[in-house]
């Protein structure tokens, strides 16, 4: 079950989203709960402490006049629950887009400056962060984790074509559908990532499942995403 | 022999320009094409003698030139090549003479053997050396030119001197002192152009702190000026309190929500406009880095290009070589610029986030639906704009290179482009 939480330091404000909250889910009959409803960040990561098998859907004001911004709240509830879904609830002038999304990969954000927006807003919140809850309650996909600064990357198995080894010493590029990613590590202890991974080159890993075509003749194979990885006389063998 | 030998020198030629210049395998027709110049050289060899040299540097200028269709970087790999080969000539032979009598059929096999083993040996250092200029240093395309020319014109000194001595008639004490005259020519040759390389260096440098300088001037300029929209709105403010107060005194509610709706929801509009969004660049406590973002993006406003700049947290250093950390960040928001001049529409969003671990740079902005996928996109020479203009992503990845704690990311997701630089801190 999913837990709503709120952290929001003006009562006014904080009434509102708790009606909204509490209505759509009694009317919808959905699976959650409101469990807390918090004018400080410090009450919010107490409860996590005392919960510790939360997965929440929070609604955080930014500029909680607190120490601790709802930004750094978002990070350190993270930590706790890492797949809690974060919406923040801002005004303009305070929104911070790249950080909600990048840092503490928030699900949305509400802005407040809009009042008659913000109970549509809500329930769309609700309603996204039900489906994925549920989605994800499902068999679990593999996943490649990966440390970019500080931040830990969680990739699907399906969505990686391969690795490849970079010109630059220490550095692998692991290409994806429509996106590459380099980070610190070595070819080598790649094939150890699954059994669908193969090392088909000194400088590539490739995903045998996102295989298109193998063309033997150049030693190229073509990938689900057209992109083309090399494959040497030896490992040509395994494919079949 | 001396048919052989020159055939040889010219397949050592070749080879040696082959492998510093990073040439793809020939083609099985320039292969053949090869063999039969090497005999033709061969017997040239034995009507013109030394001058047959002329004709095999073309000769393999003009097959690596069809195979590879760049002629700086062919005229560099051969030059470089047969400096080696040119070099290592009389050292070769004034080691072998004191063993074999000079002019004799073995002296001429042991040369031709040691000759062929150490060029190759030579061509594949410097091709490693190439590799490693190129990953720890950016060289700009005039430096890359003046290696290429200096190689060049070396090369054309030494066969003169070699003409010279081939004229005057070949002894031992010829080949030593043109050895001689070589290593003299190497030196002044390196030294000229390690003073020119510095000056320019010195010379970029001066630029780039001019370029700081006039930006800083309109940071400056752009601050003062939201400095005194800040006093009109604070003097608004006063003004809507005041009136604020009057309404609720009277108790005139009904005017109290027109003057809201009218007045005040038109204020926090004004609030919205351009002027405010690149207030956060005051937290970049890094000059070169404000003074470049904040350049390109009051230019993306005054494109008419919706630019915002994000950063929450005080950005106190960041980790890179900052000539190289400046020119891949203008590379980064001119493509965005120019990604948006061209599709007329849509917004451009710089962030730089902080953690524990690193500086996160983050580059956002609106593309055109049917953008080229990604591995298209760090194509080398790749450029949305037809080949050879702008500078692609390749070149993007290249400088980010030369920087071992930093790693890049790429994503295309529908109608946006997203750029994301890691810089550790170390």
């Amino acid at each position: 079950m999913l837990s709503v939480l709120i952290c929001e330091d003006d009562p006014k404000q904080r009434e509102r989203l708790e009606k909204i909250v509490a209505d759509y889910i009694m009317i919808e009959a959905l699976d959650m709960e409101l469990t807390l409803s918090a004018d400080n960040p410090i009450e919010v990561l107490t409860y996590l402490e005392e919960h510790p098998k939360t997965t929440g859907l929070y609604f955080l004001d930014v500029d909680l006049k607190h120490e601790m911004s709802g930004i750094a709240l978002a990070s350190e509830i993270r930590e706790r629950d890492d797949s809690g879904k974060i919406v923040f609830v801002t005004t303009h002038g305070e929104l911070s887009y790249l950080t909600f999304i990048y840092k503490v990969e928030a699900m949305d954000y509400i802005v407040k400056d809009q009042p008659e927006e913000i109970e549509r807003r809500v329930r769309e919140c609700i309603q996204v962060a039900q489906k994925r809850h549920l989605n994800e309650g499902g068999p679990q996909q593999k996943r490649f984790k990966v440390k970019v600064g500080e931040k830990t990357r969680s990739i699907d198995h399906r969505d990686i074509m391969f690795f490849e080894s970079s010109p630059v010493p220490h550095k692998i590029v692991l290409h994806m559908d429509n996106s590459q990613l380099e980070f610190y590590g070595s070819i080598k202890e790649l094939e150890e990532v699954g059994e669908s991974f193969y090392r088909c080159h000194k400088s590539f890993v490739v995903n045998r499942d996102n295989i298109k075509s193998i063309d033997r003749a150049k030693r190229e194979i073509e990938m689900v995403n057209e992109e083309v990885c090399l494959v040497s006389i030896r490992a040509l063998k395994a494919f079949r | 022999m001396m048919f052989v030998g020159a055939g040889l020198q010219f397949l050592i030629m070749l080879a040696s320009g082959h492998i510093v210049s990073e040439s793809r395998t020939l083609s099985a027709k320039n292969k053949a094409v090869a063999i039969l110049f090497a005999l033709f050289s061969g017997f040239l060899f034995q009507w013109i003698g030394v001058y047959v040299s002329v004709f095999m540097l073309l000769g393999s200028f003009a097959i690596l030139y069809t195979s590879e269709r760049d002629a700086l970087r062919v005229l560099g790999g051969i030059s470089y090549g047969a400096l080696g080969m040119l070099l290592l000539d009389p050292v070769i032979t004034l080691l072998a003479t004191p063993f074999f009598p000079f002019g004799s059929q073995t002296l001429m096999f042991v040369y031709l053997v040691f000759l062929a083993l150490c060029s190759l040996m030579f061509s594949l250092g410097m091709r490693r050396l190439k590799q490693h200029i190129r990953r720890k240093r950016n060289l700009d395309d005039r430096l890359k030119r003046m290696i290429v020319y200096l190689g060049a014109m070396l090369v054309v000194v030494y066969y003169l001197c070699i003409y010279l001595s081939a004229y005057i008639g070949e002894t031992i004490e010829l080949i030593q002192l043109n050895l001689f005259f070589f290593a003299v020519y190497l030196l002044i040759a390196f030294a000229a152009f390690f003073v020119y390389s510095q000056s320019l260096r010195k010379s970029y440098e001066v630029k780039q702190k001019e370029a700081e300088y006039s930006t800083m001037q309109r940071y400056t300029d752009e601050l003062e000026r939201q400095y005194t929209e800040i006093r009109k709105f604070r003097h608004d403010h006063q003004n809507i309190l005041s009136s604020l107060d009057a309404f609720i005194q009277e108790e005139d509610f009904d005017g109290l929500k027109r003057y809201y709706r009218e007045k005040l929801k038109r204020t926090s509009e004004h609030l919205e406009s351009n002027n405010f969004k690149l207030e956060n660049l005051s937290r970049i406590k890094v000059k070169e880095v404000k003074s470049l973002v904040a350049a390109k993006l009051i230019r993306a406003q005054e494109l008419g290009i919706d630019a915002t700049f994000e950063a929450k947290e005080e950005i106190g250093v960041i980790a890179a070589d900052s000539v190289v950390l400046v020119r891949a960040l203008g590379i980064l928001l001119d493509n965005a610029i120019e990604e948006l001049q061209q599709i007329r529409r849509g917004s451009m969003t710089v962030g730089m986030i902080q953690d524990r671990k690193a500086v996160h740079i983050i580059v956002q902005n609106d593309c055109r639906d049917d953008l080229p996928r990604v591995h298209k996109l760090k194509e080398a020479g790749f450029s949305t704009k037809g080949s050879n203009r702008g500078l692609g992503l390749a070149n993007l990845t290249e400088l980010i290179g030369q920087l071992p704690n930093a790693v890049s990311e790429t994503v295309v997701e529908p109608g946006v482009f997203k750029q994301i630089l890691v810089i550790n801190h170390i």
